[in-house]
């Protein structure tokens, strides 16, 4: 099992690049868009950690795992598509309010069941 | 303030903002971990199975006014020139970084993706008959939509409350 520091450490080097790729998606993918690649993208390692399951033969298998989790923490984000939406709600925009959530929700489904399926197959 | 030269303070946010996601998810779960235990096998099983989702609700819910807050004042505070400018690090450090981190659009969708996945795989509790069975399937998937729902409509609610708290600042 990893040790808590070591834990630590790999889950803040994910979360920095992360973080740091939804950044530079955000301000390179046109119309808006890089954040919904960049959840698009965390579900998508999310769902093939999930299917591929969190026990890792080695120990430099369990820390990138690890690692891979922190860059989902880091790369996804849920406070950026709500305060999104809630811009929109504010003005009375509804309707362009659920189409930010229905965009981010169907894209983060649709790829969270494609990486579980990845996932699984790879750890057959 | 965007580009490319705030990443390293993204980057900073983005990894205190992990860590201390993963921190509270982790002690979440270890506090609900008693309940969860005495209440498998009950009648409940519909609110139970949501159980585990809190630590993830409080979260993002938290999270989502945060970053309503801190949008609304730092632009309250940019349409005000009596008052003194943010230092143009700091949205993109807490927000992107910290707060966007913080939160996770991933598991909550990853949860909700779960629920059918763990009802294909023989997760059915058995011996209810027919439509036992076909209720049970319609309450376990009608439950991740509902407990998804709620948190959108949570999540979406908290920063608009974070946005006007802010703006009056």
């Amino acid at each position: 099992m990893t040790p808590l520091p070591l834990v630590v450490v790999l889950l803040a080097v994910g979360g920095a690049l992360g973080a740091a790729v939804r950044h530079l998606l955000d301000i390179r993918v046109p119309r808006g868009r890089g954040v919904l690649a960049a959840n698009a993208l965390a579900c998508l390692v999310s769902g093939l950690l999930a299917g591929a399951g969190l026990v890792a033969g080695t120990p430099v298998l369990g820390a990138l795992m690890i690692s891979a989790g922190g860059a989902t923490l880091g790369l996804g984000t849920w406070s950026t598509v709500a305060a999104r939406a809630a811009d929109a709600v504010l003005v009375g925009a509804w309707a362009r309010a659920a189409a930010v959530w229905g965009a981010h929700v169907g894209a983060g489904l649709v790829a969270t069941v494609v990486g579980g399926v990845l996932g699984l197959a790879l750890a057959r | 303030m965007r580009g490319p030269a705030v990443v390293p303070w993204v980057a900073l946010g983005g990894a205190t903002g992990a860590v201390a996601g993963w921190l509270v998810l982790t002690a979440g779960e270890a506090l609900l971990r008693p309940w969860l235990a005495r209440a498998s096998g009950t009648t409940w099983f519909f609110l139970l199975d949501a159980l585990p989702l809190v630590p993830l609700v409080v979260v993002n819910t938290l999270g989502a006014f945060l970053l309503g807050l801190l949008w609304g004042t730092s632009r309250a505070a940019a349409a005000d020139p009596s008052r003194r400018a943010w230092d143009p690090r700091w949205v993109p450090a807490l927000g992107t970084g910290f707060l966007g981190s913080f939160t996770s659009i991933s598991l909550a969708l990853a949860w909700a993706a779960a629920v059918p996945a763990w009802l294909a795989s023989g997760g059915l509790r058995g011996g209810l008959g027919l439509i036992g069975s076909v209720v049970e399937v319609l309450v376990h998937v009608s439950a991740g939509l509902v407990v998804l729902g709620g948190m959108i409509v949570l999540g979406t609610a908290a920063a608009a409350a974070g946005l006007r708290t802010g703006a009056r600042r």
